[in-house]
């Protein structure tokens, strides 16, 4: 069914006029996901076309952070957090498919002022001599997210049907982070980028958990006030309740 | 059938929440403490962040100390005057204790900091009970019969009349007293009767009778001034968990009132005494056992 879906939605976009002075057109299944409490991660189908031979990258971002990774050291005997390192503006969520391996695309260079590929999100330190901590809590961090699998590189490899058409899955597990989202699309030849799209994913979170979430964040003071309430409220209740037992 | 916890951000079986309430219900109905001590552990085992567990476990406890603060209303076994004075030490130490958390929060000591002092004061109080407790069943007669007059309380400055105690002792005690059990309250998520009660006892020299009444009153507000402080600046109440705690806990100690009734009292202070220890065994090792991933990752608030 999805593949007649992503055919007929290809042909659309082949016969559209846009293609004929675009190099790469592409489109999603769903702008928007709802975090339900039902909620058990879903899948997005990204598909489009090239006009242009070339190899088809597509990442998919989360909203940006600033991270914090720590070790535990032992101190007499007590595993206590010891050293740390910041990482800023990093993305919560981050996909990368291609339809090669990334290294056999383009060099490192290119990729790194783009952001593409794991490696280089993060901006290495300018002294060498931090250079090694810099690769170990770089490296934890990666592992963390993969764990979590809010970081992927090549899902599902980005595949061909014919010359021009192209389509790949992006999975997202059941804890993404709410926000805006991206989808880069990127079109490259001879280590070139040829041609780009970006299209926005809103990743909603909603229900009764969303609300308490963010009622929590945005009005702190009245939710605490409401906490106290209802444990007031609910164990005066109980104490007459029972006085009568 | 689950339930997502919306400030915990896990999804947890609801039976297990209602049982655990329950459970800590019964046991502090049985020895009329508030059961933080038990819950707050227990849900870090359960792997809610530990907190999350703290602040959570003070909201809850605020219901079953009103529910317990009535029943001693009614039977007049409340010193409201002493209350009081206990009252602005533990709004101070609590106020503080809030502050500390959040800075500990930043960083990133508090999971151990909640730890250690959980290892430390139920250790240290859970083996002095139990010695006490076997000591009373073995029947080994005690050094000295009689108790001592708390002498610093009488010794120190600022003098009050506490008629319903029938006490003349300075106020800088009670005070000194509310500060440190306010400070434990926002790091532990206890309602701090584990400590009041054998301080009030032993270091204020009130009759055993007004004990209970007036520490569940000073309580309430204690635990009402930390889950509103943690909601603030920390954010880490979570108002679900709260709820079907709660739920189960109001029920759990009224079973568990009629329970305690029927075990003399030695053997339930040994029982408590064995929880304590237990809790604290368990949490103690946790500390030196390597754990599974050396890093951790947070959010840089």
């Amino acid at each position: 069914m999805t593949r007649l879906i992503t055919l007929a939605l290809a042909l659309l976009l082949l016969s559209s006029p846009a293609l004929a002075v675009t190099p790469i057109v592409a489109d999603i299944s769903n702008y928007r996901i709802d975090i339900d409490s039902g909620f058990n991660g879903t899948r997005i189908f990204l598909f489009g076309a090239r006009n242009d031979s070339g190899d088809v990258v597509i990442v998919v971002r989360g909203p940006s952070k600033d991270y914090i990774v720590r070790k535990k050291e032992q101190i007499m005997g007590i595993w206590v957090n010891r050293s740390r390192m910041k990482f800023f503006d990093v993305p919560d969520f981050y996909a990368v498919a291609s339809s090669k391996k990334l290294e056999d695309i383009m060099q490192t260079g290119a990729f790194n002022h783009l952001r593409i590929g794991q490696d280089n999100l993060f901006t290495p330190p300018s002294d060498p001599k931090q250079l090694i901590a810099f690769n170990e809590f770089s490296d934890a961090f990666l592992h963390y997210q993969h764990e979590r699998k809010l970081y992927k590189q090549d899902p599902e490899p980005v595949s061909f049907m014919g010359e021009t058409l192209f389509k790949t899955v992006i999975e997202f597990p059941d804890d993404i982070p709410p926000g805006n989202y991206t989808a880069e699309i990127y079109l490259l030849s001879g280590g070139q980028v040829v041609g780009m799209q970006s299209t926005p994913i809103h990743v909603v979170k909603s229900g009764l958990d969303a609300f308490l979430y963010m009622w929590a964040h945005s009005y702190p003071t009245l939710y605490g006030l409401a906490a106290v309430l209802m444990a007031l409220t609910i164990g005066w209740f109980a104490g007459r309740i029972f006085e009568k037992i | 059938m689950n339930v997502y916890l919306p400030i915990a951000e896990m999804s947890v079986n609801i039976f297990v929440l209602l049982g655990l309430g329950t459970i800590t219900g019964i046991l502090s109905g049985m020895f009329g403490v508030g059961g933080g001590f038990l819950m707050t552990p227990l849900l870090i085992f359960m792997g809610v962040p530990p907190t999350v567990s703290v602040s959570t476990v003070a909201n809850q406890i605020i219901a079953s100390s009103v529910s317990g603060f009535l029943a001693h209303w009614r039977r007049d076994n409340v010193d409201f005057k002493m209350g009081w004075f206990l009252l602005i030490g533990g709004l101070i130490g609590s106020t503080l204790g809030v502050e500390l958390f959040r800075w500990l929060k930043q960083l990133g000591y508090i999971d151990l900091i909640i730890s250690v002092v959980y290892v430390v004061f139920l250790g240290t109080i859970g083996g002095m009970m139990a010695l006490e407790s076997v000591r009373t069943i073995m029947k080994i007669p005690r050094k000295s019969s009689h108790i001592d007059r708390p002498k610093l309380a009488q010794r120190l400055p600022f003098k009050v009349e506490f008629p319903k105690s029938k006490l003349h002792i300075s106020a800088i005690m009670p005070i000194a007293i509310g500060i440190f059990v306010g400070g434990m309250v926002s790091l532990m998520g206890i309602g701090g009767g584990f400590f009041l009660v054998p301080a009030m006892i032993y270091l204020l020299g009130m009759p055993t009778g007004v004990v209970i009444g007036t520490s569940l009153f000073q309580i309430i507000f204690i635990t009402a001034n930390v889950t509103l402080l943690q909601a603030i600046s920390t954010q880490t109440v979570d108002i679900m968990l709260a709820f079907l705690l709660l739920t189960g806990s109001v029920v759990g100690a009224q079973l568990g009132s009629k329970l305690g009734a029927k075990l003399p009292g030695e053997y339930l202070r040994a029982l408590l005494a064995a929880l304590a220890l237990g809790v604290a065994l368990k949490l103690g090792f946790g500390l030196f056992t390597p754990p599974s991933d050396i890093y951790s990752v947070g959010v840089v608030e």
